[in-house]
């Protein structure tokens, strides 16, 4: 008797539990259920329209960034569960920027294919995934890309007992390139602009190639610099190892939004922008509250919110920028700490320099 | 010329000279002849390589970036201070392990010293508070045994199947937590959801006769599709309401309905006090939502694999059933399902599921990414799985079917009662076996961008501290893999011999 009346709350129970797990398909509705809300968190849909973004992270109180979790020294987790690199630091000053708050972010890894799908759809607020800005992206896949953060391009790694330090150096040399990428076009259509004959190696298979360098049939290896990067520290003695300070292609790598929501493309871009004037002006993390008090350059002033009211004209708090400072750092502090001369993933800034130095950084004014 | 007679005493066998020897094993059977001897030294040679670079290899590698690295290659990111909660889960999976064994096996087993050893070696491994946490899950382990042996006579098997079905959503809760409703007045709602399925169970156990209760669901389910913004309310307790009333009805006439009627009755006040007092502090202290996304390493694979297993299988079971049905359209159906999926890679159905779903479904609404894989998980799964089931119906000869009609069952009573039980038993080794597969298979999520054990390593060799560093990592996955799979395997086999496959 009792017997099955308990089968029988058995069985109610999983056509309860089958019930609220089928419940994925209805979203935004109450639930008693915790199993049924799980297939509808966040029903958030694409935002689109003036505002529609910010207003959305607001009131969900936490930014979501999609993030690649495997590229040394611009994403990957560390052991303590946190994600870090040069990418998750933007992501940081983002939310920095919004919330005041750099840890109000929740980092969404994606795979190379799905991440436009992930922005089109609302799953993701902003992508900083090493993506290349193109005019495909930028038109069909419905995305817009805000200031580059990481100029990459296609790099040599050579030895640095080799002597070789500019492209013309690499003339009567052998070259390892994996078969059948872009790099290996970009590669023979660079030699032969500038009249460098070198004898270029092929490989199918990367590990190969790699192979092959390190056993030194090859005086040079090349690929995008970021890959470059994160390669030299798997060689046997990296530190015999340097990647030249030249660029034979255009990989600008940078946040991406969606079309249609102009103020949210605003905010990312002058988040951007903040990083790189405070590198420009000199203030750091360290000194952000000092120069607070002290400072009488109008724009900075204006960029820490001490004169006008740029950050309400994002529709953010006013010291939005002394936040991602204080926070995240300026562009030369996120630099180095993900990719600077003291970590294993060194990269030589070249191109991610300021306009100043050289390279490639150029803040519009902030007034 | 005539053989000289022999006398039976020197017919006799001599006594036996050759006794067991280590040296002349080895010289019989390793070098004698020549060849052997050739092959002995060739394999010995052939050993030695093999061995001095992995041994040299393995003294000098760098492990010591597992345990830096062991709570993100279990966890991923999950948030340290919500690991309790895994903790926890573990921890009741240990008790409710122990006191099923205490109930239900009788007989000293080989299989309990292993399982007992898996907490102990993993305490010893680890260092600091995990280790007494392992400490801890063997002792719940310890604990629920000896419940489990006191409860035996008292309805224990009854209570450990209750713990199993209640396992899976306390699982859930615990490792996802669960968030503040985003509407203003959930706790009402909730109160009339839940207050419409009591009064359909109490209608049940005290007027099983009168049909009109159902009317009142249909008013409901029509109320819910007239009235769009009250469906979110009302579809649920309709549907669920309607169907606790349709089932209990059927045992109206057992005396314990009504008292369980009366019990479920009562526990309403305590949810109601819960809903309304504690739900919302609780979720903002220990049981906030973790999202999806932090949820990873081993925890992910785990989570894919048993929703994957648990869904697929009765799916799979209705599909064999479909395609040997005699109804055309579900025939048919259960045929193209079968044979498309079949048809199709298992990364292409994943990708399917992350990247088309997505476009599929209205813009308001989205499915989580860990859902939408794990329904990759299950189409895939289910598929293959009703081949399997398939293949064992039609193993049944037709005399069983007979007999069963002969008996006076019906079409289902013979499927559930005697089709199914021996030919589910039939093909356990072919379902482990897929079940392995679909464990090691769940690693493939890393492709779509879910950071699973395989992903989580994959983002370690990119952390600059241990580039360098697949080999440990990789065969360190390789190593927990085989311990499930093998476990899973050595379970089959045991859950075999209980049944006695092989011997009938």
């Amino acid at each position: 008797m009792t017997r099955k009346m308990w089968l029988l709350l058995a069985v109610l129970a999983l056509v309860a539990l089958a019930l609220a797990a089928c419940g994925g398909g209805q979203s935004g509705e109450a639930t008693q259920a915790p199993a049924q809300e799980a297939a509808t968190e966040e029903a958030a849909g694409p935002t689109s329209g003036y505002g529609s973004t910010l207003a959305t992270v607001k009131e969900r109180g936490y930014l979501i960034c999609g993030v690649n979790a495997k590229v040394p020294g611009f994403g990957f987790l560390n052991e303590k569960g946190e994600y870090e690199g040069f990418d998750i630091d933007f992501c940081r000053a983002v939310a920095a920027a919004i919330f005041g708050d750099p840890t109000k972010v929740e980092f969404r890894p994606l795979n190379a294919k799905e991440r436009f799908t992930a922005l089109q759809t609302g799953e993701i607020d902003v992508l900083i995934r090493n993506t290349t800005w193109t005019l495909t992206r930028d038109t069909e896949v419905g995305g817009n890309f805000t200031h580059t953060t990481f100029y990459d391009g296609q790099g040599f790694i050579v030895r640095k007992d080799s002597g070789i330090k500019t492209l013309q150096d690499l003339d009567g040399t052998a070259i390892c390139v994996q078969t059948g990428t872009t790099t290996e076009g970009n590669l023979r259509d660079v030699l032969d602009a500038n009249g460098i004959k070198a004898d270029v190696v092929v490989f199918d298979d990367v590990e190969a190639g790699w192979a092959a360098y390190e056993e030194g049939r090859c005086d040079a290896y090349t690929t995008d610099k970021s890959g470059l990067v994160a390669r030299r520290t798997m060689l046997k003695n990296p530190d015999e190892h340097m990647i030249m300070d030249v660029t034979v292609s255009k990989e600008p790598l940078g946040p991406m939004v969606r079309h249609g929501d102009d103020q949210w493309f605003d905010i990312i871009q002058w988040v951007v922008f903040a990083t790189f004037y405070a590198e420009e002006a000199g203030v750091t993390s360290q000194n952000v509250d000092q120069v607070r008090d002290t400072a009488t350059n109008p724009r900075v002033r204006s960029l820490l919110g001490l004169e006008g009211d740029l950050g309400k004209k994002l529709g953010l708090d006013n010291d939005w920028a002394y936040n991602v400072i204080k926070h995240v750092g300026n562009y030369e502090e996120i630099y180095n700490r993900n990719l600077g001369p003291d970590t294993p993933t060194y990269i030589p800034r070249g191109l991610n320099s300021l306009y100043t130095e050289g390279g490639l950084l150029y803040a519009p004014p902030f007034r | 010329m005539p053989q000289p007679a022999q006398t039976p005493s020197t017919d006799a066998l001599p006594p036996p000279t050759e006794r067991f020897t280590l040296l002349g094993w080895v010289y019989k059977n390793l070098l004698t002849p020549w060849y052997n001897l050739l092959l002995t030294v060739v394999s010995l040679w052939l050993v030695y390589v093999l061995l001095k670079g992995t041994i040299s290899w393995a003294l000098t590698a760098r492990w010591e970036v597992i345990p830096a690295n062991a709570r993100i290659l279990m966890v991923g990111s999950y948030p340290a201070e919500y690991l309790w909660r895994v903790w926890a889960a573990i921890w009741l999976l240990a008790a409710i392990v122990g006191f099923s064994w205490g109930v239900w096996v009788s007989k000293r087993e080989r299989v309990a010293w292993v399982l007992m050893a898996v907490p102990v070696v993993l305490a010893l491994v680890s260092h600091g508070w995990v280790r007494l946490a392992w400490a801890a899950t063997l002792a719940l382990a310890l604990a629920g045994w000896w419940l489990g042996r006191r409860a035996r006579a008292r309805k224990g098997g009854v209570w450990a199947t209750l713990l199993w079905v209640l396992y899976l959503p306390t699982f859930v809760l615990l490792v996802r937590g669960w968030g503040l409703p985003e509407e203003p007045f959930w706790k009402y709602t909730t109160a009339v959801q839940l207050a419409v399925i009591v009064a359909s169970l109490i209608a049940a156990a005290w007027a099983p006769r009168v049909p009109w209760v159902a009317l009142g669901h249909a008013a409901l389910l029509a109320a819910a599709l007239a009235l769009p913004q009250w469906r979110s309310v009302l579809l649920w307790p309709a549907i669920v309401g309607f169907l606790v009333w349709f089932i209990a009805r059927r045992y109206a006439h057992l005396e314990g309905l009504k008292r369980l009627a009366l019990q479920v009755g009562l526990a309403y006040i305590p949810l109601l006090i819960f809903i309304f007092f504690a739900y919302e502090p609780l979720s903002r202290t220990w049981l906030a939502k973790v999202a999806s996304a932090n949820w990873g390493g081993l925890l992910l694979n785990i989570l894919i694999a048993v929703f994957g297993i648990m869904f697929s299988f009765p799916l799979g079971v209705l599909f064999a059933l479909g395609r040997r049905s005699s109804l055309p359209v579900i025939r048919l159906f259960s045929i193209l399902y079968i044979e498309f999926v079949r048809g199709v890679p298992f990364i292409t159905i994943l990708f399917m599921a992350q990247i088309m779903f997505p476009i599929l479904l209205p813009p308001d609404m989205s499915i989580d990414r860990v859902v939408r894989a794990i329904m990759g998980v299950i189409m895939f799964a289910a598929a293959y799985m009703a081949e399997n089931v398939r293949g064992g119906l039609q193993a049944i000869p037709k005399g069983q079917y007979e007999a069963a009609a002969a008996l006076g069952l019906n079409a289902t009573q013979t499927m559930l009662l005697i089709i199914l039980p021996q030919a589910l038993r039939n093909v356990i080794p072919v379902l482990v076996g897929q079940f392995i597969g679909l464990l090691k298979d769940t690693t493939l999520v890393t492709i779509v961008g879910l950071l699973d054990i395989l992903g989580v390593a994959q983002s370690v060799l990119s952390n600059p501290k241990w580039i360098g560093t697949q080999r440990e990592v990789y065969l360190f996955v390789a190593f927990l893999f085989w311990v499930l799979s093998y476990g899973m395997s050595y379970a089959s086999r045991r859950l075999e011999q209980a049944l006695g496959v092989g011997r009938r």
